[in-house]
């Protein structure tokens, strides 16, 4: 999923791009208001953040521009502007979401994982993922980026569930790392192995029972990975 | 209404009703003054015509002095040629009527041969005057006898061929003599002292000033007016013997006098009107601006303190989310959280929370003081918030040492601002934390109370508590319970003022409420209460 | 002896029936003579008495008298257009003959009056003419207190020595203030008396005749008819000119009958300058020009007489002599014979007297005629101007006058100018000729 980031402080931009990658969003990222009607108009994003004090064109402006350009294109405003009329405005403009900084990480990806919720569900049926999967002991909603483990609600990256579908998917078979970052991971250059490891790693320790023991994502060593 | 508006409204009429009221009434006086001027014009132009008419008494004063001289000078004798001759000789009149100390006619003769054509036509016209005794009871009432019992001399106008003709009488004892002045003779010796009109050019004002005689024909006019046909004269002004029936009428065009004075009144009147408009319209202005600077400057501070808080929060988000990226790549590593770096980023997570709540903190009470501050409901549950902020103030009340304690049974979904209440609540745990320290417990509770449906949270904690005559004042923004610096307390003391501007925002309150502990006893340390009314009261703003 | 003794002496006294007074070269000529010089002896009769002035020679230039004139023009509205413009031009030619220390002063009026010139001395041209200059016309016509307005201006320079008048011209009735021929003629009256003579103009055929003549006539002043206003710069430069050759004013000629004779009236005069009581006969005469011959006619009637030589009357002419400036009078003493013959008298015409009575009997049959043509008689005035002029013309040829023919065609025309519009104009003609000296109807005297 594409997620446009439009932000002129570098520091913050960075570190939301950081953050939404991780969470398996591809990122384009926009330095003024000009640049990301450029930047929407040629990459077709299917999420936009907008800081509302930018150079060139406010946000504000940017969302009516984007918005009559694609009426359903979700937008969430990430400002320091927080006065109650600034998110009544940005609510008003048809934004869905508007966080105020300074934000907490948690708090972008819990947002993040919202609005594409509501966008998994405004697809049409036939693009949706199936609204139930079983992986292992995991029920798994993924339009709902959730599991149930057991009685416990698991909330889950975007990529989480690509892993668990593209596992479920080869259910018995090994992913190799290079299957996953191909699949699961919308990039250019394949990042180091460490990275996979590293979240495949973080994705037990959730929705394993036993994160120490892992019966649900199997390691298979030196190529990769398996859901028995 | 906005109060800039209604301070406009009020300046506005500030202005306008007075100039309005002295307009009016100046109005009519100017009115009443130009009516004044007009009437007094107008009787100016009848002082005028008086004088006029005391002119022409001038006139006929010298008129019969002249008259009086030839009459005396009338050679006493009966013979008609030498009467003849006298009178033929005097420039003003030719004819006269003798009568003698009886009343009985001396001159002209009544005998053929003797009496001329003139003198015949003289008799005839004059028939009733010494036929008809007028002369002679003036003769016999009069001087005759020396004893001036009536008067000894006077006019006799009497109409005759459609003329009217004039005779001067006088009686000196011995006789009666009655000159003849033509009307014609009288006339001329008036018109031609009566002005005539200044030549075109040099007479400037729009008037005419009639004289008429005894039938309304005019006599003679002067002045450059010509008068409309149904045109009625300004004044008309009788005159005197012996011209009582003549008239003196002025004409005169409308406005001469009072419509310049009325100009120029008026002229005053605006120009005074100006003037005080002027000096009221400064005041208020001055006042406006005085007053909307006020607006000005708070709405700079706003700017300011709004640029200011943007300016805090960006560096602050930076740091906030470059922690949180630290502390998940951290724990990709598989780190002890022990270890220093862990420390280390717990401290600049926890530090760089509490600067954001301060800023917030900061700006809310900015917001507070202009009452600008607002709450937006939206339907949450409550405990979920404070989840969140116990959250996120774990790592700050166990650095303190504060064991957290939760009794919450608000999970039903309620109309409040969160964002509000994480405030109150995160506000009342920095005191916790900052004043509270000691008691080492912190118990949060809340609950969901209907009618009215609200949500009540209790604060408890085992500090040194807030005697009873305090329990106001804490409220109050920027006390604290010690001002001194050393004494290690901390904070900016609008934490609690704050709180409870947004408890009341909600229709409910903040306050500090007796200690109880799980029996019910009283017991040491301090309670706070918050009470969020769910419905909107009427101090929320739209 | 007896016989040639009463011849020789009656002609002796028939020579002196012709009484001139020796005139010296500065004295107005004085000539009287009855229309017979023989009268018929006890016999009742009609006879005409007959008294000519003429004026004398000026001395040139200096001994002409100073002029005191106020113009008065009527400006009202039937005088726009290039009336008033002929007017401006007819003051400045009359400004133009005054000399520098002659006054004048202009005078205009319509329904008020407007003093353009204050009486000042004709040396001051350029303020006199920006006066001129600022006549303009509209509005009424207020004739009486423009001509008063005039005579006050006159007054102011008003000197014995000077010719004194108002110059009166109008085109229109008088509608402001008086406006009466009896009126107007009473104000000639006044102002005759102080001295001040009014010559009126008539322009156009628009002006009331009759007053314009009783103001002249009663004032001792003269009366022009002027048709078209190109005329007039041309006769205000006449007039004006004749103003300065007047020299005698205040002319008053009284005719004192002997007993057995009475006046009947004055042929062909202004009643207002007639007196007429018991023997004596008072007439206030306009001013004489030089040169210029004046006369009056009076009928007497004889009472049966005896045959006599009888001094019939007295006559003295008293005037103010311009020359002189000083009174001035002539006195002479008329005689006739009463004879029986018959033949002698019907001999003893004097052509003179019988042509200037005839004039004047026409003159008075004229008013007459205008008389009865104003009642509407046309008819019957048409007759008796063809009379008039019938009697005239055979008078003409009787005496050989070459006046009396004049006149006579005259007369017929006006016979022939009763009707319509040229009424109208003739009526003016007559009533000018009516007051005119007969010897000076070729001159604009004013």
């Amino acid at each position: 999923m594409k997620v446009l980031i439009a932000e002129d402080d570098e520091g913050i931009r960075l570190g939301l791009k950081e953050v939404l990658e991780g969470e398996g969003y591809t990122v384009i990222e926009a330095a003024d208001g000009q640049e990301a009607v450029e930047k929407f108009k040629s990459s077709d994003p299917e999420l936009v953040l907008l800081d509302i004090m930018m150079p060139k064109m406010n946000g504000y402006d940017v969302c009516k521009v984007l918005l009559a350009l694609k009426p359903s294109l979700p937008v969430i405003f990430v400002s320091a502007k927080s006065e109650e009329i600034d998110r009544v405005v940005g609510l008003e403009l048809g934004a869905d979401d508007f966080i105020s900084k300074p934000f907490g990480v948690r708090e972008v990806v819990a947002r993040m994982r919202a609005v594409t919720r509501r966008i998994f569900k405004s697809l049409a049926p036939e693009r949706r993922d199936p609204e139930t999967v079983q992986v292992g002991h995991l029920v798994v909603h993924p339009q709902e980026l959730r599991a149930k483990k057991g009685d416990e609600l698991i909330d889950l990256s975007l990529r989480d569930v690509r892993i668990l579908l593209l596992l479920q998917r080869e259910k018995g078979r090994v992913v190799s790392r290079e299957m996953l970052f191909n699949d699961c991971w919308d990039m250019q250059y394949l990042p180091n192995s460490r990275t996979i490891d590293q979240h495949i790693s973080k994705l037990r320790k959730r929705v394993e029972l036993d994160s120490n023991n892992p019966t649900l994502i199997t390691t298979v060593h030196g190529v990769g990975y398996r859901i028995e | 209404m906005n109060a800039n508006a209604r301070l406009g409204l009020l300046l506005s009429a500030m202005v306008v009703v007075p100039l309005v009221a002295v307009g009016f009434v100046g109005w009519r006086l100017v009115g009443d003054q130009e009516a004044l001027a007009r009437h007094s014009v107008e009787s100016g132009f009848g002082e005028r015509l008086k004088s006029l008419d005391q002119a022409v008494q001038t006139i006929v004063r010298g008129y019969e002095r002249d008259l009086a001289r030839y009459a005396a000078e009338l050679p006493r004798t009966t013979d008609p040629q030498a009467l003849r001759e006298a009178l033929g000789r005097q420039p003003r009149t030719s004819l006269a009527l003798v009568l003698d100390r009886k009343g009985r006619l001396v001159f002209p003769p009544l005998v053929a041969g003797i009496v001329s054509q003139r003198e015949l036509a003289f008799l005839e016209r004059t028939r009733p005057v010494w036929e008809g005794g007028l002369l002679e009871s003036a003769a016999l009432l009069g001087a005759l006898d020396g004893k001036a019992s009536g008067p000894d001399r006077g006019w006799i106008a009497y109409f005759f061929g459609g003329g009217q003709h004039f005779l001067w009488w006088f009686a000196d004892g011995r006789r009666v003599v009655a000159l003849e002045v033509s009307g014609i003779d009288l006339m001329t010796e008036l018109v031609s002292q009566l002005p005539e009109t200044p030549v075109a050019g040099e007479d400037t004002s729009d008037e005419r000033t009639v004289l008429a005689d005894a039938t309304g024909r005019i006599v003679y006019q002067w002045g450059s007016r010509a008068p409309a046909a149904n045109e009625r004269p300004k004044a008309t002004v009788g005159m005197s013997e012996p011209l009582e029936s003549w008239t003196l009428r002025h004409f005169a065009a409308e406005s001469t006098l009072p419509g310049a004075i009325a100009g120029t009144l008026r002229t005053a009147l605006v120009a005074g009107l100006a003037g005080l408009g002027l000096a009221l319209g400064a005041g208020a202005w001055l006042i406006w601006r005085a007053r909307t600077r006020e607006s000005r400057l708070a709405a700079q501070r706003v700017s300011f303190v709004n640029q200011v808080s943007h300016e805090l929060k960006t560096p602050l988000t930076s740091i906030r989310m470059y922690a949180d990226l630290l502390k998940s790549a951290h724990e990709d590593a598989e780190l002890d959280e022990a270890e220093p770096a862990a420390r280390h980023l717990a401290v600049i997570t926890r530090e760089s929370d509490r600067l954001s709540r301060l800023i917030k903190n900061v700006l809310t009470f900015a917001r507070g003081q202009e009452n600008r501050l607002a709450i937006a409901r939206r339907e949450v549950v409550a405990d979920d918030i404070v989840t969140a902020t116990l959250a996120t103030h774990g790592p700050a009340l166990a650095q303190a040492r504060i064991a957290v304690e939760t009794d919450l049974a608000a999970k039903a979904s309620i109309a409040l601002d969160p964002d509000a209440v994480e405030q109150i609540l995160s506000n009342l745990l920095s005191n916790v934390e900052k004043y509270a320290r000691t008691g080492g417990w912190v118990k949060v509770t809340t609950r969901v109370l209907a009618g009215p449906v609200r949500l009540v949270m209790r604060v408890q904690d085992r500090g040194p508590g807030i005697p009873t005559a305090q329990r106001e004042q804490v409220f109050e923004p920027f006390w604290r319970a010690s001002d001194r610096l050393s004494d290690g307390v901390t904070g900016t003391g609008i934490g609690l003022d704050i709180a409870r501007r947004l408890a009341r925002l909600h229709g409910g309150d903040l306050a500090v409420v007796d200690s109880e502990g799980s029996d019910g006893q009283a017991v040491a340390g301090a309670t706070f209460e918050l009470v969020v009314l769910a419905e909107p009261g009427p101090k929320d703003a739209s | 002896m007896l016989s040639r003794l009463t011849a020789a002496i009656t002609s002796v006294l028939a020579l002196a029936c012709f009484a001139a007074a020796p005139a010296n070269a500065q004295q107005v000529r004085v000539e009287t003579a009855l229309d017979h010089s023989v009268l018929q002896a006890n016999q009742k009769q009609t006879a005409y008495l007959r008294t000519a002035l003429t004026g004398f020679d000026l001395p040139g230039e200096r001994g002409r008298a100073p002029l005191n004139v106020a113009i008065v023009i009527d400006k009202s509205g039937s005088m726009q257009g290039t009336k008033i413009e002929q007017a401006k031009a007819a003051a400045r030619a009359a400004l133009a003959q005054l000399r520098d220390d002659d006054i004048v002063a202009i005078v205009a009026y319509d329904d008020t009056v407007e003093v353009l010139v204050p009486a000042t001395k004709a040396s001051d041209r350029a303020s006199i003419e920006r006066g001129i200059a600022r006549l303009s016309a509209g509005g009424m016509t207020a004739l009486f207190g423009g001509v008063v307005k005039g005579a006050t201006e006159v007054r102011k320079f008003m000197t014995r020595d000077r010719v004194n008048r108002v110059v009166l011209l109008s085109d229109g009735a008088a509608n402001v203030g008086p406006a009466s021929a009896s009126e107007l003629g009473q104000l000639g009256r006044s102002l005759r008396k102080e001295g001040i003579a009014v010559t009126t103009i008539g322009l156009g055929l628009g002006y009331n005749e009759d007053l314009m003549v009783q103001l002249a006539q009663a004032s001792g002043g003269q009366h022009v008819f002027i048709e078209h206003e190109r005329q007039l710069a041309q006769v205000f430069k006449e007039g004006f000119g004749n103003l300065a050759s007047i020299v005698a004013k205040e002319v008053v000629v009284k005719i004192r009958l002997a007993e057995g004779l009475r006046p009947v009236k004055v042929l062909g005069r202004a009643a207002e300058s007639i007196d007429i009581v018991g023997q004596e006969v008072t007439v206030q005469m306009p001013a004489l020009y030089a040169r210029q011959l004046d006369d009056l006619v009076l009928e007497l009637e004889v009472r049966p007489l005896p045959p006599q030589n009888l001094q019939v009357a007295t006559v003295d002419v008293s005037y103010h002599n311009v020359a002189t400036n000083a009174a001035d009078k002539v006195s002479m003493a008329l005689r006739a014979e009463f004879t029986d013959d018959r033949e002698r008298w019907s001999r003893s015409e004097v052509p003179a007297v019988r042509v200037a009575v005839l004039e004047r009997v026409a003159n008075e049959q004229s008013r007459q005629a205008i008389e009865l043509r104003d009642q509407g008689r046309v008819e019957e005035a048409k007759r008796l101007m063809q009379d008039n002029a019938k009697t005239l013309h055979e008078g003409a040829s009787k005496y050989g006058s070459d006046t009396l023919d004049k006149l006579s065609k005259e007369y017929d025309f006006d016979a022939d100018n009763l009707e319509g519009e040229q009424w109208n104009r003739q009526r003016k003609v007559i009533q000018r000729r009516n007051v005119q000296s007969p010897y000076q109807l070729e001159q604009n005297n004013f």
